[in-house]
């Protein structure tokens, strides 16, 4: 059993890490805030416009509020 | 109402005596917080109440009046701006803050003293950027013409080879002008600070910071500067800006952005 089980287990292992990188960028918190400011200061600069800065600063809005009820389901799956 | 003891700190500058800014600060009991110093020695932190309870997100609401505080402030004085998000639980801890760093803020203050800094963003406008790049360099158009010129298809390896090479040669074309439009405003400037240019047709985004009375000429400068350039170089500045790009300072407050 352990002959066989093993190198799934390795396998599962690197498709986990593998998960938990993507993970880590698609919820990186402080990457979507200076996305946010680097949208503000393209809005003073001039070079986005005002509906397309609107548009932008809101889907990173949702994409921060995706990462806290990931955070937070994290939170509750883990001390479950 | 409980009195609140946060603080939100929008920078510093060098004064003896309280300064009130008015109610221009970030938002606080439901309307514009009222903008003050907080006094140390001859060091003031520009700052208005806040509830480290609220959460602080980079938005337009709160970095617009983030923004339009250090304008206010840049108007009479220098000012070292803090980056969005500093958040201090008193006045206290403010002023032990500012004695304890006393030191690298006044080196900060002396760094960017009477200046203002401008940002000036050079982008090639034209419809291929592999095409124009291929057009200025005769190597790298000579291994096109090789790979693609003849009857059979080229490789992944040749594709890969003649990529690299555009990406180097697109990098040394940023590099070479920047260098050159750098030197040209030396004499206009007291220090230059260029920015990883972003997307592929940006050449530069460069930071400079600029004495207060040289601004005009420095912006006399930039449509000479342009000039010197083909038409392909657009030219796009921007500013007076608080001297972000031009401070180096970490005072161990709580970034709660």
């Amino acid at each position: 059993m352990g002959i066989i089980s093993s190198p799934m287990r390795g396998l599962f292992r690197i498709f986990r890490e593998v998960a938990d990188r993507a993970e880590a960028e698609m919820y990186d918190e402080d990457a979507v805030k200076a996305e946010l400011m680097a949208a503000y200061r393209q809005l003073e600069e001039g070079s986005i416009t005002e509906e397309a800065f609107a548009e932008r600063e809101a889907e990173l809005v949702e994409r921060l509020d995706e990462i806290d009820r990931h955070r937070k389901g994290k939170r509750s799956r883990g001390a479950a | 109402m409980a009195t609140t003891k946060g603080r939100y700190l929008y920078g510093l500058i060098r004064t003896k005596k309280d300064v009130d800014y008015g109610a221009i600060g970030l938002e606080h009991d439901g309307s514009p917080g009222r903008v003050y110093t907080v006094l140390v020695d001859s060091l003031g932190a520009v700052v208005s109440d806040f509830s480290p309870r609220e959460r602080l997100l980079p938005l337009r609401k709160n970095l617009e009046p983030h923004n339009q505080v250090l304008k206010e402030v840049m108007r009479s004085v220098t000012v070292v701006p803090m980056t969005f998000g500093h958040v201090a639980r008193s006045d206290e801890e403010i002023r032990k803050t500012l004695r304890r760093h006393s030191v690298a803020i006044a080196a900060q203050l002396d760094r960017v003293d009477g200046a203002v800094e401008m940002g000036l963003k050079v982008k090639w406008d034209v419809d291929s950027i592999y095409d124009y790049i291929v057009g200025v360099d005769r190597e790298l158009a000579a291994l096109r013409d090789q790979i693609f010129g003849r009857s059979s298809a080229p490789s992944a390896n040749e594709k890969m080879e003649l990529g690299k090479l555009f990406e180097d040669r697109l990098n040394r074309e940023r590099d070479t002008q920047t260098e050159r439009v750098l030197e040209m405003f030396k004499g206009n400037v007291r220090e230059a600070k260029a920015n990883v240019p972003k997307g592929e047709k940006m050449v530069m985004d460069v930071a400079f910071l600029v004495d207060r009375g040289a601004q005009k000429a420095f912006e006399e400068r930039i449509y000479q500067v342009a000039g010197a350039f083909p038409a392909e170089y657009v030219f796009d500045y921007s500013g007076p800006w608080a001297p972000f790009h031009f401070v180096d300072l970490d005072l161990g407050l709580d970034a709660e952005n």
